[in-house]
């Protein structure tokens, strides 16, 4: 008998069960005629005859040559004849089970917990995952479950994560090869496997007897389509120390509606509470009240200064190759610096160990195409990935010759090699590259471009003391073009940095993990280059000196379990930051507040022109009130020592990043969040309420019609203040079943207090919205297809209108207009609808296909992106609204697998 | 700031409008009511201008408007003068309601390159005004004046775009990259107007009729930002060939100088004109003043004074440009209205016209 049989033969033991109503005995009388030529076919027969069940797990190879004929016989009986020569024998279960194993293990006096395990085994209607069979539990009951625990992305092995068994106090920690022991009593049990980094893991696992037990663990969240055992939604909403992590699965977020069929990794979470934007195609994201600039974007150990392609319509990241996906809205952990407000950090896979696999996709805009596989099988892989678009039929298919005569191009390529030399060291080179070619009928461009590579190297010093160490090298430049006229000239800014970076995690006890490290990064920012674009241009070359700057850092972050109920993570970040000479620095008459009309002088200076020095901690802590229920609070300081200089609402490409120096300081804040977090049956939903503040203790803004584009002495253009946002965010989550999704809604300040503006009086920022729902809706009527329904609805965002005007002698009409801000635009509304129709039900099959059909803005609303303000007859002004999407979008992607 | 278009986020703002229309209509009229109470500020504009053999200061005064029907109410002032800083006063005379003037000659007052003006006021209701000292800078010599056709894509009623013709008015000058402050270029245009007045009784007549053009447009140049000491075909203004042309239209361009505070506020005007309200649009802010109330340092007061030299350069449209053209009146159909009234004004009484007159302009060459 095959073992793959196994859970046939369980799930038929309960049907006949049922059907039967257990009338059944194994005295009956039966007549029957065996014509099987081995045991197992002769059992087979039998077991179909007397409507009985028979477990068995009898060797297929052994032929029978026993009494073929019986007639009315106690089946009992029958099988002492049908084994009489055999190392088997049988003994029944209750009235309706007869299980047939070694002699040896009969001759035994089995426990109680062995005929739990059998009563188990029999009445068990669920399908856990079976270890062993029944047959060889040893009399005492217990079973060794043992196995490896690996990385599903990559094979690896993943050391020290802890194993447990719910309800008993067992539980082991896998080994630097990860793997593991457990002992336990035979019968059904939830294990869970934790470690930091990946996804808990739970699982029902029915244990008949010793046997393996392999782990994949898996770094993203729990893709609930994808888990082959039944595994229970995690609980990591309640049980995580850390207040204010927003994670969605990428298999979540490809089903997601999407604007001309790209998959948007950074889009994807506007949909969660507290993270918006002011506008479609608008650059980056707001969180939590915080500035575009504020949010640390991070691929790997990499910043990105612009994860935005085509002016900020799509992002820079390649889906296929992403592992996991976290935003850090509330409490930064220690390990994270150098930003305000949150942290969205990327993580990117490592290729795969074992096989090669080559993934694409085929969209109205773009196309992609991945490739993995191993270079020294389990030694050396390889994973690369290129994007490209192609706009130009759509520009090139509109009537308009302007159209017909601008070009939008994008591609983005990353590789990454991953080399394990020893169990115990792995390196991984990383190398990415992308680009963006913007142009409009010959008149202007953008052209703007990221590159970095970086190496990181791990080593597992011991079983409970790793290390990381990494070195980054990037590169981002900008072109502004505009090549027409006298005026054709160019505007190009720069940044670059190398980052190092050392990470020890010491795991001294399963209550106790801590993160110790160092950092170092040095800027080098070109703010500005003006150059005409060829001899006709009347315009002068204006070149502004590089600015310098480094950044260092040291923390150390703990996650501590105080008791089962309390759980705290925190730390403490101490960064020391220089802003470097050689560098003309501007002398001011009053340095509290530059202004052009009050330069003095200037002086080249050297070495460390300005220093700052900032102690951050960073707590979070958990209070479980219930096992599905948990309180946390969380505070954190946080600085900013690069911002990017923009007035207007959204940044463009070129606009450039300034370095913190004397005059222009680094930004600071407090940050506060207290959440309540409650799942309901068994974690299927998942429900949550959070309060947060900022209080942003240094914060610039810009003077009216501030002059920003090469301008030597920006801090003149500047004005200092300070901000603060506050809010509420309710997030509701189905988890699983056929219908999922969620529900989050964010109630939302954000606001500043500026010298020089307003009157000095609090005005909100440009993306305070003060209502943000969205509510995402699934159908997955089976594993296949997915339907889902993306409805987002804010309000309006702040908007300057004029108040009056006046004439002036030339005729001209001079709007005069209110406090900043003093008005809103009218709210936004969308609707979105997917279907995707995911890979075929054949796993071992070598091509698979799956499409997305999206119709973005299905109800085809013209959502202003802002609103300005025209003159009208009799001196009066018309508000117009700007709309970036006027009709409903519909696309679909073609994509594709090749194992 | 060069004071040209310089990397309009204009530009941007343009394709986001093609693509949207291309699609669909993205921009809409949509009702929003406006806060503001405004009806107490004033906004005062004037400016000295230097001329050769005398020199002329012109004010306005007015409320600011602040869409109600009572910020029309114009203001009376009790007095206004023109302010040297060697302290020498001279009191502006009235020429309308709101409009106040004065021609200095060198006795009364020195006009010259490096110093600087101010003017005082006193409204009826004792509210008293100052204005920032103004240093007046020489102009340049403007160059020559150019004339070109140039297709332009318009939006049709039809939300459809079409190529339509238009001539444009380029500037050519010599320019010192030392001057300091910058150039404002207005642009004027004189045209010539043969009416035919519906009432037989009543003789034909020819005007000349002067209107700023393009007034929703800024012109300036900051000469410290040019390569090279030159600027080449400076667009000024594109327009669209009309009635206008019929008999002969000249394009007066005065070229003025600014100090710099004047040019900053310029500058400032330039912005809020080219706002198209797109997410990369400069965000809009209060426009800089250099008047004052002197009682009250929070009474808001609008508008600019500055002193300028401005030097004139004049080109006629040729027929090479606008075709061979007809008289515009009399119209086809110019039968009178029911109430008697004209219906086409222009041609019943051409001198009706604002800035008017039956003078031949001494430039002005058939």
């Amino acid at each position: 008998m095959n073992k793959r049989l196994l859970p046939f033969y369980l799930a038929l033991l309960s049907l006949l069960i049922v059907a039967e109503g257990r009338t059944q005995s194994t005295d009956n009388a039966l007549t029957v005629r065996l014509q099987g030529t081995t045991l197992d076919a002769v059992l087979d027969e039998l077991n179909t005859a007397t409507q009985l069940t028979l477990y068995q797990n009898v060797k297929s190879d052994l032929n029978y040559s026993g009494q073929r004929d019986f007639q009315q016989m106690p089946i009992s009986d029958i099988l002492d004849q049908v084994l009489e020569n055999t190392f088997y024998s049988h003994i029944s279960y209750r009235d309706y089970g007869i299980v047939i194993v070694d002699r040896t293990v009969i001759d035994q006096e089995f426990s109680a917990a062995y005929y739990e395990a059998l009563g188990e085994q029999v009445d068990n209607g669920e399908a856990a995952q079976v270890i062993g069979d029944i047959s060889r539990l040893s009399p005492s009951g217990s079973a060794i479950i043992s196995g490896i625990i690996t990385d599903v992305q990559t094979g690896e092995p993943v050391i020290g994560a802890t194993i447990s068994v719910e309800g008993m106090d067992l539980g082991a920690v896998s080994e630097v090869d990860g793997s593991y022991e457990l002992s336990v009593t035979a019968g059904t049990h939830e294990i869970q496997v934790d470690f930091i980094g990946y996804a808990d893991y739970r699982a029902l696992i029915d244990v008949k007897s010793d046997g393996q037990y392999n782990i994949a663990l898996d770094k993203g969240a729990l893709e609930l389509d994808e888990v082959t055992i039944r595994a229970r939604a995690a609980d990591q909403s309640v049980e995580s120390a850390q207040i204010g992590v927003q994670t969605i699965s990428m298999n979540t977020i490809k089903k997601l509606p999407t604007f001309m069929g790209e998959v948007d990794v950074v889009k994807s979470f506007l949909l969660q509470p507290g993270v918006t934007t002011i506008g479609e195609g608008a650059s980056g994201f707001n969180v939590r009240g915080g500035n575009v600039d504020q949010n640390l974007i991070m691929q790997d150990e990499t910043f990105i200064f612009n994860s935005s392609h085509s002016l900020g319509f799509f992002s820079t990241f390649n889906s296929d190759l992403i592992d996991k996906v976290d935003l850090y809205k509330a409490n930064i952990p220690a390990q994270y610096g150098g930003r305000l407000v949150s942290v969205m950090d990327v993580e990117m896979k490592d290729g795969n160990f074992e096989a090669f696999k080559i993934k694409g996709g085929i969209g109205p805009i773009s196309s992609k195409l991945s490739l993995e596989g191993p270079i020294i099988k389990d030694k050396v892989s390889f994973i690369g990935g290129f994007r490209s678009s192609y706009t130009d039929w759509l520009l090139n298919s509109l009537s308009e010759p302007e159209l017909q005569k601008s070009s939008s191009f994008f591609y983005d390529g990353n590789f990454r090699m991953t080399i394990k030399p020893s169990p115990n060291h792995s390196i991984a080179l990383s190398a990415y590259k992308s680009q963006d070619d913007f142009e409009y009928n010959e008149e202007f461009g953008f052209d703007y471009s990221t590159q970095f590579g970086e190496l990181s190297y791990g080593w597992i010093i011991s079983d409970n003391l790793f290390s990381k160490f990494s070195a980054v090298k990037s590169q981002y430049d900008s072109r502004q073009s505009d090549l027409d006229g006298i005026d054709a000239s160019t505007v190009d800014t720069q940044i670059d940095y190398v980052k190092l970076k050392e990470n020890i995690k010491y795991i001294p006890s399963e209550e106790l993990e801590l993160n110790v490290g160092v950092s170092t990064i040095q800027y080098d920012v070109n703010p500005g280059e003006r150059n005409p674009l060829d001899d006709e241009s009347v315009i002068t070359t204006k070149l502004l000196e590089n600015e310098k700057g480094r950044e260092t850092a040291a923390y150390v972050n703990a996650q501590l379990g105080l008791s089962e109920a309390i759980e705290i993570d925190g730390g403490i970040r101490a960064t020391y930051y220089q802003y470097l000479g050689p560098k003309t620095e501007y002398q001011y008459s009053d340095e509290s507040r530059p202004t052009t009309a009050g330069i003095i002088g200037t002086e080249l200076k050297d070495g460390t022109i300005q220093s700052y020095s900032v102690i951050e901690p960073r707590v979070s802590a958990r209070l479980k009130v219930t096992d599905e229920a948990s309180i946390k609070a969380g505070y954190s300081r946080t600085s900013q020592f690069i911002s990017q200089i923009f007035n207007a609402d959204s940044p463009t490409p070129t606009s450039q990043w300034q370095l913190s120096n004397r005059y222009i300081k680094p930004l600071r804040s407090h940050n506060v969040s207290i959440g309540y977090f409650k799942n309901f049956k068994d974690n299927e939903w998942e429900t949550s309420f959070e309060l947060y503040g900022r209080q942003i203790d240094q914060l610039f803004d810009y003077q009216d019609f501030a002059d920003l584009i090469v301008n030597e002495h920006i801090e003149t253009e500047l004005l200092d203040g300070e901000g603060r946002a506050y809010g509420a965010e309710l997030s509701i989550r189905k988890k699983a079943g056929k219908v999922n999704g969620w529900l989050s809604y964010t109630y939302a300040k954000s606001e500043r207090q500026i010298v020089g503006i307003n009157d000095g009086e609090w005005y909100p920022s440009n993306f305070d919205k003060t209502h943000d729902v969205s509510l995402i809706f699934n159908y997955n009527p089976n594993q296949r297809n997915t339907l889902t329904a993306n409805i987002n609805y804010s309000t309006g965002r702040p908007t300057t209108p004029p108040v009056g005007n006046y004439r002036t002698s030339g005729g001209l009409i001079v709007p005069i207009f209110s406090d900043r801000n003093a008005l809103r635009i009218p709210d936004y509304f969308r609707v979105d609808l997917s279907y995707t129709l995911g890979k075929g039900y054949k796993v071992d099959q070598k091509f698979q296909t799956s499409w997305v059909i999206s119709l973005y803005n299905v109800l085809g609303r013209k959502n202003p992106y802002s609103v300005f303000f025209t003159q009208a007859p009799f001196n009066l002004v018309q508000a117009n609204k700007f709309s970036v999407l006027g009709s409903v979008f519909p696309s679909i992607t073609l994509n594709f697998e090749l194992l | 700031m060069i004071g040209m278009n310089i990397f309009s986020n204009k530009h941007i703002a343009a394709l986001l409008v093609v693509i949207c229309l291309s699609w669909s209509s993205c921009i809409e009229e949509i009702d929003l009511t406006v806060p503001g109470d405004l009806t107490d500020s004033l906004a005062i504009q004037g400016r000295i201008e230097k001329g050769e053999t005398s020199s002329k200061v012109t004010l306005s005064v007015s409320n600011v408007f602040d869409f109600t029907s009572e910020s029309r109410n114009s203001i009376a002032i009790r007095e206004a003068f023109v302010v040297d800083e060697s302290g020498t006063r001279l009191e502006l005379e009235r020429t309308d309601v709101t409009s106040y003037e004065r021609v200095i000659t060198d006795d009364e007052m020195i006009v010259d390159y490096g110093r600087s003006y101010k003017i005082e006021l006193t409204t009826l209701d004792n509210r008293s005004y100052e204005s920032q000292f103004d240093r007046l800078v020489p102009a340049q010599v403007p160059g020559s004046l150019e004339l070109e056709k140039v297709n332009v894509l318009v939006v049709d009623n039809l939300d459809n775009f079409v190529e339509e013709e238009r001539i444009q008015l380029n500037i050519s000058s010599d320019v010192d990259p030392d001057t300091e402050g910058g150039l404002l270029w207005e642009v004027e245009q004189t045209f010539k107007m043969t009416d035919s007045p519906t009432n037989p009784r009543i003789d034909m007549k020819t005007c000349y009729i002067t209107e700023p053009v393009n007034a929703d447009k800024v012109n300036i140049l900051e000469p410290s930002q040019l390569a090279v000491g030159r600027v080449e075909n400076y667009p000024l203004l594109t327009a669209e060939v009309n009635f206008k042309y019929n008999q002969g239209l000249y394009f007066n361009v005065s070229q003025y100088s600014l100090s710099p505070e004047a040019y900053e506020y310029f500058r400032q005007l330039k912005i809020l004109t080219e706002r198209t309200g797109n997410m990369f649009d400069d965000p809009v802010g209060e426009v800089v003043s250099n008047f004052y109330n002197v009682n009250d340092p929070s009474d808001r007061v609008y508008g600019y004074f500055f002193a300028t030299e401005g030097e004139v350069i004049r080109l006629k449209v040729p027929v090479s440009i606008t075709g061979e053209l007809t008289d515009y009146c009399p119209p086809p159909v110019n039968n009178p209205r029911p109430d008697g009234s004209c219906p086409y004004g222009i041609c019943c009484d051409c001198l009706a016209e604002p800035e008017s007159t039956l003078i031949i302009p001494e430039y002005w060459e058939e």
